[in-house]
């Protein structure tokens, strides 16, 4: 299994982690401090860290930053744990380069299972994914999810993934972002070859880590989906990010859009639990299948944007006879949030909703 | 069951944040199995003694600017107190009695609003709850505050504990 550097000043917490972490198969690299975590981080070289904010000397976040420097563990898994729980000490400790903060009443099982998610999974030769999120029907929340998925990852994994806004007018992962983009991906189209030179100089950076590419904020009939410059732009993100995700339009299936459209390595097909939503998703799967899209690249995300009167859930899987991989339960906040121009994961981290989110990201981790 | 419990269980301290002034205070105060409130309330002293003291300010909340193994703090100075999600889940539970209404509240503190419901008896009326109650601090239940002069900045609790002597303005009842 894993080594995991555990540090905190009390030594009580490591005793118990010992006890916990050695039982799941874990070996845990006890340290007291962040001085001696720092030498024990280099020379041990740990799989996963797992730190507690206040601490003596020095604290967690100066702790992680450190961590963050050294090249034995910039981009290995740190968890920060602390008895403050407000909203600002989680972002804080992301801020930090933490990949998550848990509060210390956390359960054994809970801390277990996010040690096992953030693990990094040994997956022989890697493949960077290739998302595409649609629906066929507004207002399933396809945008809201594509963000906050990247959101996830970022997070998760400390990468900065691409996040592509592929509406030909009136995309809004901008405005959901809280970014003025002074460039969009309308100039990446000028280009007769897109390099990622190209792309490097139209992305559009956020605080999370994600890169966008945002959507052109006028119509231009030269830049719809169908051209073979959007495949051009998937595989040269492809072959340079882990992770890009491509908030397609509802029209995608209208177009000779096959090119870009199996480069996917995976699409989500986003549907809210209504009738209407379900038709189109049928549709959707059969359009997708006819533009060379193979069947098991595609996965469906029931969104409940309404609080009451949805389809359950099971008769949604019945209905479409497809495995849904991830639903999201409605979200109160989740309006505020696009108000507010916070992505859920950020204004609400600890709601239901962004916990299915943070699933589904770990889900399309592999 | 948690593996990894609060201070509080594990070592007989309450950790929480307290709110003074321009300054975030984070630490632990060994309450040898008191609760909370009654350490607040205890006439006999007029401080409160912290254990592993993280210091932010007011207007980077996150940041720890200075971090003390002990010192003091004056309670008539506290503005308010944050528990920790266990703790106040807990002081909410002991809190609510069937015979009481939970009222929605508004109160203002020197740079704080905060905003909750106050458990009290039907009959007692805003002034006596003020005048005549003998609490120092009133816990204000699924409260919220929010910095006044930077309203981005707020914190949210099960439980809230706030010092009489420190609130300026108070309204009970929803506002118009």
């Amino acid at each position: 299994m894993a080594k995991i550097l555990v540090v905190d000043d009390d030594q009580n917490i490591l005793n118990l982690l010992k006890f916990s972490l050695s039982r799941a198969g874990h070996t845990p690299i006890l340290c007291i401090d962040g001085e001696t975590g720092l030498i024990e981080a280099q020379a041990q070289k740990p799989d996963l860290v797992i730190a507690d904010v206040m601490m003596p000397k020095m604290h967690g976040y100066q702790f992680c930053k450190k961590l963050r420097f050294l090249p034995e563990t910039k981009n290995t898994p740190v968890i920060m744990f602390s008895a403050r729980f407000q909203p600002i000490d989680r972002q804080t400790a992301l801020d930090a380069g933490a990949s998550d903060y848990l509060p210390k009443v956390i359960s054994n099982e809970e801390l277990l299972k996010r040690i096992d998610e953030l693990l990094p999974q040994d997956s022989g030769e890697a493949v960077n994914e290739l998302l595409g999120f649609m629906s066929l029907r507004g207002g399933t929340g396809v945008s809201t999810l594509a963000v906050n998925v990247s959101i996830a990852l970022a997070g998760a994994l400390k990468i900065q993934p691409a996040l592509v806004d592929l509406k030909p007018i009136g995309g809004h992962l901008a405005l959901m972002l809280g970014l003025r983009p002074i460039t969009n991906v309308s100039k990446l189209f000028a280009e007769e070859e897109i390099s990622i030179e190209h792309i490097n100089n139209c992305f559009v950076p956020h605080s999370s880590g994600i890169r966008l590419l945002a959507s052109v904020n006028r119509y231009n009939k030269n830049i719809l989906p169908s051209t073979p410059q959007t495949a051009s732009l998937a595989q040269t993100l492809q072959d340079e990010f882990p992770f890009s995700i491509f908030d397609l339009p509802s029209t995608i299936l209208e177009h000779e859009s096959d090119e870009l459209l199996k480069k996917f390595t995976k699409i989500l097909l986003v549907l809210s639990p209504d009738m209407p939503s379900l038709q189109s998703t049928v549709l959707a799967v059969q359009g997708l299948v006819q533009h060379g899209v193979a069947r098991k690249n595609i996965m469906l995300v029931v969104n409940q944007v309404m609080p009451y009167g949805a389809l359950p859930v099971e008769d949604v899987q019945n209905a479409l006879r497809m495995p849904i991989t991830a639903t999201i339960p409605f979200e109160p906040d989740m309006v505020k949030s696009l108000n507010n121009r916070t992505p859920l994961l950020f204004s609400s981290p600890r709601s239901k909703a962004a916990g299915a989110i943070a699933r589904l990201a770990n889900t399309l981790r592999g | 069951m948690s593996l990894i419990r609060p201070l509080s269980q594990s070592r007989d301290r309450i950790t929480a944040d307290f709110f003074v002034g321009s300054y975030r205070f984070s630490g632990s105060v060994v309450a040898h199995r008191y609760s909370m409130i009654k350490i607040l309330n205890d006439k006999a002293t007029d401080h409160l003694t912290l254990v592993d003291i993280y210091i932010s300010p007011f207007n980077k909340p996150g940041e720890i600017v200075r971090t003390q193994k002990r010192g003091l703090l004056i309670k008539d100075k506290i503005d308010f107190i944050l528990l920790p999600p266990e703790t106040s889940q807990d002081l909410k539970e002991k809190t609510q009695r069937a015979n009481e209404v939970a009222l929605p509240v508004y109160i203002t503190l020197p740079s704080y609003e905060i905003g909750g419901k106050l458990q009290m008896h039907g009959s007692t009326n805003a002034k006596a709850l003020l005048t005549g109650d003998t609490r120092k601090f009133l816990p204000i239940l699924d409260a919220m505050a929010r910095n006044a002069f930077l309203p981005d900045i707020k914190y949210q609790s099960p439980v809230l504990l706030v010092n009489k002597t420190r609130i300026q303005f108070w309204s009970l009842g929803d506002g118009g």
